[in-house]
């Protein structure tokens, strides 16, 4: 009987020992993302392996931030989105926590981005955050670019322009889908990303 | 009504009378005529709820102008007052992980000078390993003008700033003054004097100084170790960097220990082997401005 319970002991620990050190790969720029796979608002399952030859945008997003809504609303996030709309797949995420008070149901979600004219694929529902944990997502928005190969090539802020009021701001997303599709290696891979905190918890 | 009270101990009832209010938010321009006092706090308050400051029909912040001097011929200390709403926060030169700094923009005849805006030292905020650097309550940026040779009878400012709590809401405003003696100085006096307490000292005022940063590679990013010397290197307890131009500071890896400062970081110029990181070095709840040299070579 002891002897069993030692097993079970030992047993428990290693349990707790490999859990301790499984945590998620970290995403990092010039690596591949790891596999994940989340809900969108439309309800079907997006898988980042399905999405492999082709070009991803990831974009973290909360409609509640006052960021959000400027670069929605005077169009830098709505015309890259077009630009490139027939060349990559973009998809927002959104890790807002379901307790807290920017959360907004689904329905609510398609129909704020639909007034918005935003034309990215879907947006992915990241509830939990472990996705924008693992991506290690600041801010709304944070931009993400993985190229064909399932690689991330540029992280960081939509443009250079936090306060919104630069005449000539340069648009770090346009320049990397820009370089990846022509196969160029992106010139700015990151950038410090800038807007409201990504809103893990209530 | 909104009704608030700041660190202070004074009260604002935003629907009272203006006089009311001019007690409280407006020392420097209390004492001419009420239709001019009117009219400012008109243009500075509303200007602020017109731009979506208003959450759940409660202003959030409230800015003002204020300064003590009688003599606006020499340099002249203006602080630039923000009162908010419980738990709400303004962020630092700094931000952190996310937000915006204050930005003012002054309206100044040619000739005149406004020197950089002089920070309190900030708070930290953390939620969910996402750091924030800034003020709740209450905030005071002192800024010194110095003036040309074209008279000014009003002081204007543009701001623009992020206020958050759960949530974060734009603010922006445009702030006047009347560079007129002001019979409320002492008022004014007592906020900016205890404003001017909250500015950083320098690292000779703790007698602390930077003996040896070790910077090494790491697998995905880089790792700072910087050894603190001086008698108030075991009082260190954290850090609060500037942004760089240079490297971006994981802001949740920055710990302080023993008088070793240690955090993680990228470089933004692979080309360059040396950096200069400015900022705080908090100890006894005090802020002490420095600069830490490092080198991208060395061990």
């Amino acid at each position: 009987m002891v002897k069993k319970t030692l097993v079970a002991i030992a047993a428990l620990a290693v349990i707790a020992i490999l859990a301790a050190f499984s945590v998620a790969p970290e995403v990092e720029v010039g690596k591949t993302v790891p596999a994940f796979s989340l809900k969108g608002i439309d309800g079907k399952t997006y898988s980042i392996a399905d999405l492999k030859g082709k070009v991803v945008v990831l974009e973290w997003t909360n409609p509640n931030c006052p960021f959000v809504q400027r670069v929605y609303k005077s169009g830098i996030m709505t015309d890259v989105q077009k630009k490139y709309a027939d060349k990559v797949v973009w998809l927002t995420v959104n890790s807002t926590h379901p307790e807290h008070q920017d959360h907004e149901t689904a329905d609510d979600l398609a129909k704020t981005y639909k007034d918005w004219n935003a034309t990215f694929a879907t947006m992915l529902l990241d509830p939990d955050g472990k996705v924008g944990q693992m991506f290690d997502a600041k801010t709304t928005p944070h931009m993400f670019v993985i190229d064909k190969d399932g690689k991330l090539v540029y992280a960081g802020g939509i443009d250079d322009d936090a306060r919104g009021n630069k005449s000539e701001k340069t648009n770090y997303v346009d320049q990397a889908l820009s370089s990846v599709l022509e196969g160029k290696a992106v010139a700015t891979s990151t950038s410090r990303p800038y807007g409201c905190s990504v809103k893990y918890s209530p | 009504m909104v009704e608030i009270r700041d660190q202070m101990d004074c009260t604002y009832q935003m629907n009272k009378s203006v006089e009311y209010i001019g007690t409280c938010i407006h020392p420097a321009m209390f004492t001419k005529s009420m239709k001019l006092l009117n009219l400012i706090f008109l243009l500075t308050v509303t200007s602020v709820a017109a731009l979506g400051q208003t959450v759940d029909g409660k202003q959030i912040t409230h800015a003002e102008l204020l300064t003590d001097a009688d003599d606006f011929s020499r340099p002249f200390t203006v602080g630039i007052r923000f009162v908010l709403e419980p738990d709400w926060y303004l962020y630092w030169k700094n931000p952190g992980d996310s937000g915006l700094p204050i930005d003012v923009k002054w309206d100044l005849p040619k000739g005149w000078m406004a020197s950089e805006l002089r920070h309190p030292v900030p708070s930290k905020f953390v939620y969910d390993n996402l750091v924030s650097y800034g003020y709740k309550k209450e905030l005071v940026l002192l800024a010194t003008l110095s003036p040309g040779s074209e008279p000014l009878e009003v002081l204007n400012a543009r701001l623009d700033w992020l206020v958050c709590k759960e949530s974060c809401v734009r603010g922006k405003a445009d702030v006047s003054l009347p560079l007129k003696r002001n019979v409320r100085v002492d008022h004014a006096q007592s906020i900016l004097a205890y404003a001017q307490k909250k500015i950083p000292g320098s690292l000779s005022d703790l007698s602390l100084s930077v003996n040896e940063s070790r910077i090494r590679k790491a697998e995905n990013s880089w790792e700072a170790e910087i050894l603190l010397a001086g008698s108030g290197a075991s009082s260190v307890t954290d850090f609060y960097p500037e942004i760089s131009d240079e490297i971006t500071i994981e802001f949740s890896s920055i710990s302080v220990d023993n008088g070793i400062l240690r955090f993680r970081f990228d470089r933004q110029e692979p080309g360059t082997d040396k950096a200069n990181i400015r900022g705080l070095f908090i100890a006894g709840g005090k802020g002490f401005e420095g600069t830490i040299p490092v080198q991208f070579t060395s061990m």
